[in-house]
Order: structure tokens, then sequence, then C-alpha cells
């Protein structure tokens, strides 16, 4: 009982960081489609269900460019469904939040 | 390359229960934001935008709409894969065929469109009647099933690129807002038929067409900001002058004819002045000319009797020129101000800097410089002076010049043994031979869009 939360919690950061790599391989973006605009950033939440699947999909703060907050929401509901919660976790949903930047293109 | 970051992922989590998490996370594209819990997913996987174009539905189901559905599919992906902005989906990957289902929103199962990976769909529909053709194509966001573009277009069964050429503007037009390349062409010089003569091409190599015939050494191609007037250096009589071919018209005057050498003409932005690099005063110096060659003023100060200043390239805005000097000591990149005549030397790494090609957006200017007795593409950003080198390792690579949406660069290299024209993205990727001819093609100028032609 003494750290069932911290153990979730544990449990849950990995799972956030696991879904970020998956959802990561499915980020296509391309430089120039977005006009060449530097320093965009597009924050998204959304939830995940115990089976993977993704609902809820909010921009939660735009870029500025329609395609690079598009790029970031097809990211991840292209990844959907996404691995299942971890075993042990009793949840109904897990809340993710992502910040998409393209910072580090060349 | 899943499992590996997942591990990878995995070690993050753990060290981060030691502490050491800041270390290592620096290297990854997914670490946590400093803010509210957001994980911080930087560098996109890939960096195009995935597309699929299936062929267009035929509208009386002939013979002849299948032959033009294909053409018109053909090319429509071949000129969107060109820009570098798009990964095509390959056709037997898709799950569907909206040339028999139906093109219109209510029709496409946009589902699978996004399960095979397909960000963007361009579907179409093409009649042909005796010649005469119309195609409707649309643009869906497949994620969001939202249509973003569509048009109609008529013409004639010869007119498919240039449908292609227009709707795939429209495209370019809904992401950047700019008129892209696809109405552009690439003027060069090539040896093929024994003499250096020019030629004129597409923006992506199709259809070069030999446009002097001066049976000497021709060089150094300029456009006029319209595109109906090229500028070139030839030696037809003897020595360097300038001439001017009108590409509507068809007839080549001549510029400048001046004693000594006569080299490097371009046009001063949106007006029918030249700047040239003359030498009937003793050293090569740049000079302003009207387009009927009358002399307005030298725009290069005499700071030597057999000073060299060649090669001018204007700002967008015809503010600014820079050009090449050797004043001091070795060849350089200088920028002038056209009205104060104020000069601030830009390049100042290696001993020969050549070239310069102003962008199109003003903000930047490539050039050509030596790096280990190798000459490579640079590019200078003039806001913050940093350079950076788009081409290395693969023979020499000069002569830069910008797309007129300044998303692509052309330039010639040896790479692969004789000099040929190449393209390459602004940032230096999808670096590729533009075109096949015999002999060597060196000094690629890209033009402006040319609209009515």
């Amino acid at each position: 009982m003494k750290s069932d939360s911290a153990y979730d919690a544990s449990l849950i950061e990995r799972y956030r960081l696991n879904l970020g790599v998956e959802i990561h391989e499915n980020w296509a973006f391309s430089e120039n489609l977005a006009a060449g605009q530097k320093n965009l950033l597009t924050k998204v939440t959304f939830e995940v269900l115990p089976n993977g699947d993704i609902r809820n999909v909010r921009i939660t703060r735009k870029s500025g460019n329609d395609y690079m907050d598009s790029s970031a929401t097809m990211a991840i509901l292209k990844s959907s469904p996404v691995r299942p919660h971890p075993p042990g976790l009793n949840k109904p949903f897990i809340e993710v939040r992502f910040e998409f930047t393209p910072k580090g293109l060349e | 390359m899943t499992m590996t970051l997942l591990r990878y992922v995995d070690r993050i989590v753990n060290i981060k229960m030691l502490g050491l998490v800041v270390i290592v996370m620096m290297s990854s594209s997914i670490c946590f934001g400093d803010d509210n819990g957001y994980i911080t997913i930087s560098n996109p996987f890939t960096r195009k935008a995935p597309l699929a174009v299936p062929l267009l539905m035929t509208m009386s189901k002939s013979k002849v709409e299948e032959r033009l559905s294909a053409e018109a599919c053909k090319t429509l992906s071949s000129l969107l894969e060109f820009t570098g902005y798009f990964k095509l989906i390959d056709h037997a990957a898709f799950l569907e065929n909206p040339g028999v289902k139906g093109i219109d929103v209510f029709k496409i199962n946009f589902r699978n469109w996004t399960m095979i990976g397909s960000e963007l769909l361009v579907t179409g529909s093409i009649l042909e009647k005796n010649g005469d053709v119309t195609i409707e194509f649309y643009l869906y966001d497949t994620f969001r099933e939202q249509q973003l573009v569509a048009k109609r277009y008529k013409g004639s069964d010869k007119s498919i690129r240039d449908i292609c050429r227009r709707f795939g503007t429209e495209i370019i037009r809904k992401f950047t807002g700019s008129q892209g390349l696809f109405h552009s062409k690439i003027a060069f010089v090539s040896s093929g038929t024994g003499n250096k003569e020019i030629y004129i091409c597409e923006f992506d190599g199709e259809n070069p067409v030999k446009v002097t015939n001066t049976k000497s050494i021709t060089l150094s191609p300029a456009w006029s900001s319209d595109g109906t007037q090229l500028a070139y250096t030839s030696y037809e009589k003897g020595k360097p002058d300038i001439f001017i071919k009108n590409l509507g018209r068809g007839n080549v005057t001549l510029l400048t004819a001046m004693t000594g050498t006569n080299i490097t003409p371009a046009w001063v932005p949106g007006k029918h002045d030249l700047a040239a690099s003359l030498s009937f005063e003793g050293g090569q110096g740049i000079y302003l000319l009207t387009r009927e060659g009358k002399i307005r003023k030298r725009i290069t100060s005499k700071w030597s009797e057999w000073g060299i200043d060649v090669s001018p390239s204007f700002s967008p805005d015809g503010d600014n020129m820079a050009f090449v000097s050797k004043r001091s000591g070795t060849p350089q990149i200088y920028m002038q101000h056209m009205d104060s005549g104020r000069v601030k030397r830009l390049t100042y790494q290696g001993k020969y800097n050549t070239s310069p090609s102003w962008s199109p957006t003003g903000q930047k200017i490539a050039y050509s410089g030596v790096s280990e007795s190798k000459f490579e593409i640079y590019v200078m950003d003039l806001k913050t002076g940093e350079v950076e080198q788009l081409t290395r390792e693969a023979g020499d690579n000069e002569s830069p010049s910008w797309s007129p949406d300044g998303s692509m660069i052309a330039f010639s290299s040896s790479r692969e043994g004789y000099t040929r024209i190449y393209v390459m993205t602004s940032s230096g990727t999808d670096q590729r031979r533009l075109l096949f001819l015999s002999g060597e093609q060196t000094n690629p100028k890209w033009s402006p869009n040319i609209f009515n032609n």
C-alpha cells in the first residue's frame, strides 16, 4: 500500500515517454511546407484508454501555422491504438500532454 | 529501430530515478518539457508530408481518358516529389481506388488512406471529348477528412503537364502562400555541340532546348525579372561581349562590346537596367547599363588600376548588390548599398569565394568557396552572419542559383566525373542530378516563375 501511487506514477511516466517514442515515429513534418517558419510549437493533450485507443485529442496551444498543428495532431491520430496501459494499472484513462517543436531541423 | 528506442526510453526513465535524467535525455527527440508535465517531441521523424496520388476517375471510360489519367497521375506525382516536400505513397499500398469508388468527400473512406499513413490525398476526374479535356482535382486532409483545394481545368489533351503544374502550384500555395517553382525554368551552359551554348529546360530538367547558336564560348546566362529576356556573355566576336536574347521573339541584340572584357551580366530587379563587369577603364569594374547598353554609372569604386570586381547579384528589392572582388588580395564576396555606395565584406573564411546568388527572400546569399582544394556550396544568413556548408566531399560544386520561391538551389557539380547540373533543397537535402545531356553543363540560372507562356 505504501507506495502504490508512487509506483503508479512511475509506471504512467514511463508509459507516457514510451508513447512519445511511438508517436514521434509517426510525426511527418516538412519545414518547407510550413513556409520555413521557425520556432513553431504546438501543444496537444489527449487521453489513452486501457486498450490503447486514443480519444479527445485537443490542441491546447496553436503554433500559428495550420500545417504544423495538423502534423502534430496527425502524428497522434496515426498512432492510435497505441500500446495498452501497463499491467496492474487500474485507470479508466491516462491523460498525455505533448508539445511538438521542429527545432533540430537542419 | 523501434525496439532500440524503446529500450532507450526505458533506460532514460530508470536513470531518471537515480537523478541523472537531464544529461541523457538532451540527445533524444523526446524529453520532458519545462511546464505542466508536457513531454517535448522535437525533430520530426520524417521530414516530408506523406501524400497519395491515385489515378483519376475517367468520366466516359474511354481508352484515351485512361491514358491521360495515367499521364496526369504520373506527372503530378513527379512534380510534387521534385519539391522535396512530399513522400509519395506507393500505389501498391492503396486500399481503395477513388477512380472507381468516387472522388468527393462523401465517397472517400478516409480511414483507408490514414491506415496506409497518407496524410494528404489528391483525387481527380478527367473528361476528354474530341481532344478537349476537363480535369477536376481535389486535395484532402485525410485525418480531418477535409477538402483543402478544389480546382477545375480545361485544356487540350496536350496540356496535361500544364494543368498539373497549375494544380501543383495551388497545393504549394495552400501550404506556403508562395507561388512555388512549377512555372520556372533553368538556363545553363552546355558543351554538347562542341561549343558552349546556352540551353533552357523546365524547373525539373524536362524539355531542354538550345537557345543560342554562337558557335563559340557562351557563358553567364541572366534572366530578366519577367523571364522574357536572357542576357549572356559570348565570345562570338572574338572576345567576351554581352548580348541579350528576347526569348519570345527570338532576336538577339548586342548590349555592350566595349574595349576589353565584358562579362557577368545581372538584371536589376523589376527594371530594364543591367549590371555587368567591364574592363574598358583598365581594371574589371561593375557598371550599371541601360537595356540599350548606355552606361549609367560605375557602381563599384576604382580601388586599383587593375582591380577585379565581377559577378553582381542583386537583393530582391534591388537596394543592394553582392559581388566578387579581389580588393583584399583574394576573391571574396562583398555587398554594396546601391544608393550610399557603402561596401561590406561578407566572406572571410577561405581564400576563394565566388558566384554569389541572393535568395528571393532576401535573407541569404549562396556562393561557392574552396575548401580543401574543392569548391563547395555555402549559404550565408545575412542577419546572423552564420555560414552553412551544403555540399561536401563530392567533386567541385559551383554556381549556386535559387529557385524563385527560395526552396531549392541549382548548382553544377563534378561529383560523377563530368560537370553536370544538380539541384537540392535550400537546406542541402535531396541532392540529385537535374538532367542527362551530352557534354558538360555549367552555370545554372533559375528563372522567375513565368506564368503566361
